[in-house]
C-alpha cells in the first residue's frame, strides 16, 4: 500500500507487524489510552529479608533479580553519548548469562556501542529501537540486514509516546546515573560522568517493569538534586565507571568558522527576521552543529539590535544557548540533553535551565509537549524532495546513518521550521525529485535555507507574502534543485532488494517509510 | 571591484564553492596553490571548469606561474577557458611583455577577439617597486595591479614580521604608481586565517594609502575587504 506521503510500504511487516500507515502530520491528534504496568513493591528496610537490598554487587546479580530472559526488552539512554560504557556492560553480561532474542530499546546509539554488533551476529540482540544513531558499526550492521527483525526508528517525542501506550514495552530499563544513592535517587548533573539532565529515560523509569540504576558515583542518601526519585528505582549497582568523560561531552561546541556555513546562517537569520519571528517572547531551538549555532548567533545579533527578550530556547542544550540564557535574551531553557561542559555545569546549578522530558519535550498524543511553544526551529538534512520531505536516516546510497531525533516532533510542532544546508553535500545535490527515506513530511517544513539559494514551502503563503519584497535569494524549490544538479549532476538510482531492514515511524507511531537493504 | 579571491586552481570541490563567498572577482590559482607535479592536471582542470560555472557577474581570473617557471604553458592551456584576465605573480617588464605576447597568441589560436584577456601583474621584487611606474606601463592589457609582501622583503632581506612600517614604502609606491596610472590597485593577501584582527588592522592600513581593494586569502575575508573597501 502507499500512505498518504506515496511511500510504498506493506501492510503487515515480518518482525514488526501490522502497519498503520502515515496519515498526515496531525491526522492522529486526538484522545489515547496509556498502558499499565506493573511494578515491584518494597518493604522498609527494617523489614527486608537477607538480599532483599537494592543495592546489588554486579550488574549480573541485577539482571539476574530481574528475572531478564529470551524474548525480554531492555532499554537505555544516550546522555553519555559515545563515551556511554553501560550498554555495552549490560549486553555482555546478558550475553555472557546465555540470554537470546533480546530487543535493545536504545534512545542512541553510537560508534562506542561497535560491540553490539558481535551480540546480533550471535542472536543475542534480534530486533532494536532508536531515536537516534550515529553513523557507524551498528548502523552498518543492520543496513546490511544482519539485524533478524527490522529496527525500529522512531523520534525523541515518539519513543516516549510508544513506551506510554504500550507499543513499546520496555521488560527492563538500565539507566547510566552519574549520581545515584543506595535507594535510587539519581541526578545526571554531579560525578566523574556527569553527563547533564538525564530526560530521555524519565518515560522508561515510569513504564518499565523494572529499573536498574548504574553508578559510578554512589553517594550516601538521598542524592541532591533528584531527577529520577528512588520510587521508580529497583535496583541499583556501583561499577568502575560508566563512561569516558572524553565521548561524554565535548569541551566545547562552537559556532562554525567556515565561510559558506556562516552565510547560511545569515541568510537563515535574515529570513527569520523577515518573517516576523524576531519578537518579544520567541522560543527557538536548534542543533548542536557548527551552522545551526551560527544561525543561532545571527538570531542572537537580531535579538539584541531589537531588545527583544525570548521565552525559551530548548532541544539539546549547547554553551552558547547557556549564554543566551545567563545575558537575558531567553527567561528559561527546555532541556533534553547537554553537550558541552557548561550547558552539564549549568543544568546542575541553574533553576531556569530545566529539563524536560522526552514526552514533555514531542509526544504529540499528550496533553501539549513543548515542541507546540516552539516559534523557530532550525533543522539539517541529508536529502530534500520538492514536496519538502526531509530525510536524516539514510545517505543517498541507503546506508543508515541517523534517525529523527527530534526532526519531526519540532517540525510539526514549531510555527516555522527551516531547513538550513549547503546545497551540495559530497558532491551531490541534497535536493531530489524524492528522498531516499522520509523522516519529515513536507507539509511540516517550511523553508529550505542553502548556499546557493532559499525555497519557501508553497503551503506557507503567509510566508511568500511577507517575503515578497525580500532581498533574500528565495526561488521555487525545482529551480533551485536544477542550480545543484547543474553542478553536481543527478545520481543513478540505488538499487534495493525486498528485505526491509529498517521501520521508520513518524511520532504517532504509524509508518511513514521504510528502509529497504540496498543491494 | 575591491575582493579578489584565491581559489586553489586544481581543487574540485572549491571551484565548486568559488561563486559563493561574495567576491567581485575570482582568481583561480596555479601558482602557489598547485604543486610542481599537479601542475598539467590543474591547467586542464582549469580549461573545462571555467567555462562551466555561472559567476554571476564575478570577475574571472587565472593567477599563473611566473614566466619563467610554467607561466606560458599556463596561459596556453589553462587559457582556453577565456578568463576575463590573468594575474602574473613577480611581474617585471620583460616578463610583462612575454606574458602579452603569450595571451596574444591565445587570443588568436582560439578566435578570441585581440586585446580581450586582461592582465594584472604582481608587483613584489625590490626592482619592480622600485620601477613600478615603467612596470605598469609594460603592457596596455594591464587593467589593475597587485601588490604582495613575501617576494619583495625577501629580496630586500628582512625579516617577515608583523610590523607593517617595513612594507609603508612598497605599499605606497606601488598605490601611488598604479593610481597615478588610473589604475586600481590590490593589496597583499593576509594569510592567517585565524588572524581575524590582524587581517582587519592591515585591510584598513591598505585602505588609507590608497589601495582599492585586497586579496582574500580565504572566503571568510570577503565580506569584511568588501566593506572597508566600499
Amino acid at each position: 500500500m502507499k500512505n498518504v506521503i506515496g511511500r510504498d510500504i506493506p501492510e503487515y511487516i515480518e518482525g514488526y507487524g501490522e502497519v498503520r500507515p502515515f496519515k498526515g502530520a496531525y491526522a492522529s491528534i486526538d484522545s489515547r489510552t496509556r498502558t499499565t504496568i506493573t511494578r515491584r513493591s518494597v518493604k522498609p528496610g527494617n523489614k527486608l529479608e537477607p538480599g532483599e537490598t537494592k543495592l546489588l554487587a554486579s550488574i549480573e546479580e541485577a539482571v539476574k533479580k530481574t528475572g531478564l530472559k529470551d524474548g525480554m526488552t531492555v532499554s537505555f539512554h544516550h546522555h553519555l553519548r559515545n563515551g556511554d560504557y553501560v550498554t555495552n556492560m549490560v549486553m555482555k553480561v546478558i550475553a555472557d548469562l546465555g540470554i537470546k532474542d533480546i530487543h535493545v530499546a536504545a534512545t542512541g546509539i553510537f560508534a562506542c556501542h561497535e560491540p553490539l554488533v558481535e551480540y546480533i551476529k550471535s542472536g543475542v540482540i534480534t530486533g532494536m529501537s532508536v531515536n537516534y544513531i550515529s553513523p557507524g558499526p551498528v548502523a552498518k550492521a543492520i543496513t546490511k540486514g544482519l539485524l533478524p527483525k527490522p529496527a525500529v526508528f522512531r523520534s525523541h517525542g515518539g519513543r516516549p509516546r510508544a513506551v506510554e501506550a504500550g507499543d513499546l514495552h520496555v521488560d527492563v530499563a538500565f539507566i547510566a546515573a552519574p549520581c545515584c544513592d543506595n535507594y535510587g535517587n539519581i541526578n545526571g548533573t554531579q560525578g566523574k560522568s556527569a553527563c547533564g539532565v538525564l530526560s530521555y529515560i524519565y518515560p522508561d523509569a515510569q513504564y518499565a517493569d523494572q529499573v536498574v540504576a548504574v553508578t559510578d558515583n554512589l553517594v550516601p542518601y538521598p542524592a541532591c538534586p533528584i531527577e529520577i526519585t528512588q520510587d521508580f528505582v529497583d535496583y541499583v549497582v556501583q561499577v568502575d565507571s560508566i563512561g569516558d568523560p572524553n565521548g561524554i561531552v565535548s569541551g566545547t561546541t562552537r559556532v562554525t568558522s567556515d565561510p559558506i556555513g556562516l552565510k547560511i546562517a545569515a541568510a537563515a537569520a535574515e529570513l527569520i527576521d523577515a518573517t516576523g519571528y524576531i519578537r518579544e517572547g520567541m522560543s527557538f531551538q536548534t542543533g548542536a552543529g557548527g551552522t545551526s549555532l551560527a544561525v543561532a548567533a545571527e538570531v542572537k545579533k537580531r535579538m539584541q539590535a531589537k531588545g527583544v527578550v525570548g521565552s525559551f530556547g530548548a532541544g539539546g542544550i549547547t554553551a552558547y544557548f547557556v549564554e543566551m540564557l545567563n545575558e537575558g535574551l531567553f527567561r528559561a531553557l527546555f532541556d533534553v540533553q547537554d553537550f558541552d561542559l557548561v550547558s552539564v555545569a549549568s543544568a546542575g546549578s541553574n533553576p531556569k535551565h530545566m529539563a524536560m522530558s522526552g514526552s514533555l519535550y514531542g509526544n504529540p498524543h499528550n496533553c501539549g509537549p513543548v515542541v507546540n511553544n516552539l516559534d523557530i526551529m532550525i533543522l539539517g538534512a541529508t536529502e530534500i524532495d520538492t514536496d519538502f520531505n526531509v530525510n536524516v536516516v539514510t545517505g543517498s546510497d541507503g546506508t543508515i546513518m541517523g534517525a529523527s531525533g527530534g526532526h519531526n516532533d519540532t517540525a510539526a510542532g514549531s510555527k516555522i521550521s527551516i531547513v538550513v544546508t549547503n546545497l551540495l553535500k559530497g558532491r551531490l545535490c541534497v535536493l531530489r525529485d524524492q528522498v531516499t527515506t522520509v523522516t519529515s513530511p513536507g507539509e511540516t517544513i517550511d523553508a529550505l535555507v542553502t548556499d546557493r539559494g532559499i525555497a519557501i514551502n508553497p503551503r506557507r503563503t503567509d510566508l511568500l507574502e511577507k517575503l515578497k519584497d525580500s532581498n533574500l535569494p528565495i526561488m521555487d524549490i525545482h529551480e533551485l534543485k536544477a542550480i545543484g544538479e547543474k553542478l553536481a549532476g543527478k545520481p543513478d538510482p540505488v538499487e534495493y532488494t525486498d528485505r526491509i531492514v529498517g521501520v521508520v515511524e513518524y511520532r504517532d507511531g504509524t509508518v511513514i517509510d521504510v528502509v529497504r537493504q540496498p543491494r | 571591484m575591491k575582493s579578489i579571491l584565491l581559489i586553489n586552481g586544481n581543487d574540485p570541490k572549491a571551484l565548486l564553492n568559488a561563486t559563493l563567498y561574495g567576491a567581485d572577482a575570482l582568481a583561480y590559482d596555479l601558482h602557489e596553490s598547485v604543486d610542481e607535479a599537479n601542475k598539467d592536471a590543474a591547467r586542464l582542470l582549469l580549461q573545462e571548469a571555467l567555462p562551466f560555472f555561472d559567476y554571476g557577474g564575478a570577475g574571472v581570473f587565472v593567477r599563473i606561474n611566473p614566466m619563467a617557471e610554467g607561466g606560458a604553458d599556463d596561459i596556453a592551456v589553462a587559457g582556453k577557458g577565456k578568463p576575463q584576465a590573468f594575474i602574473l605573480p613577480r611581474a617585471d617588464v620583460q616578463s610583462l611583455a612575454q606574458a602579452d605576447a603569450a595571451i596574444a597568441a591565445l587570443e588568436a589560436e582560439n578566435g578570441f577577439a585581440a586585446g580581450s584577456i586582461k592582465l594584472l601583474p604582481v608587483i613584489e621584487s625590490v626592482a619592480s617597486v622600485e620601477n613600478a611606474a615603467a612596470v605598469i606601463a609594460a603592457s596596455s592589457r594591464i587593467t589593475a595591479v597587485i601588490f604582495s609582501a613575501a617576494t619583495f622583503l625577501q629580496e630586500l632581506g628582512a625579516p617577515v614580521s608583523a610590523d607593517t612600517a617595513q612594507l609603508l614604502y612598497a605599499r605606497s609606491k606601488v598605490a601611488l604608481s598604479a593610481r597615478a596610472a588610473g589604475l586600481p590597485v590590490f593589496d597583499r593577501p593576509w594569510a592567517d586565517a585565524k588572524d581575524k584582527a590582524g587581517f582587519e588592522a592591515d585591510a584598513r592600513l591598505a585602505r588609507s594609502l590608497g589601495f582599492t581593494g585586497k586579496l582574500a586569502a580565504n572566503g571568510g575575508q570577503v565580506p569584511l575587504i568588501n566593506e572597508i573597501f566600499a
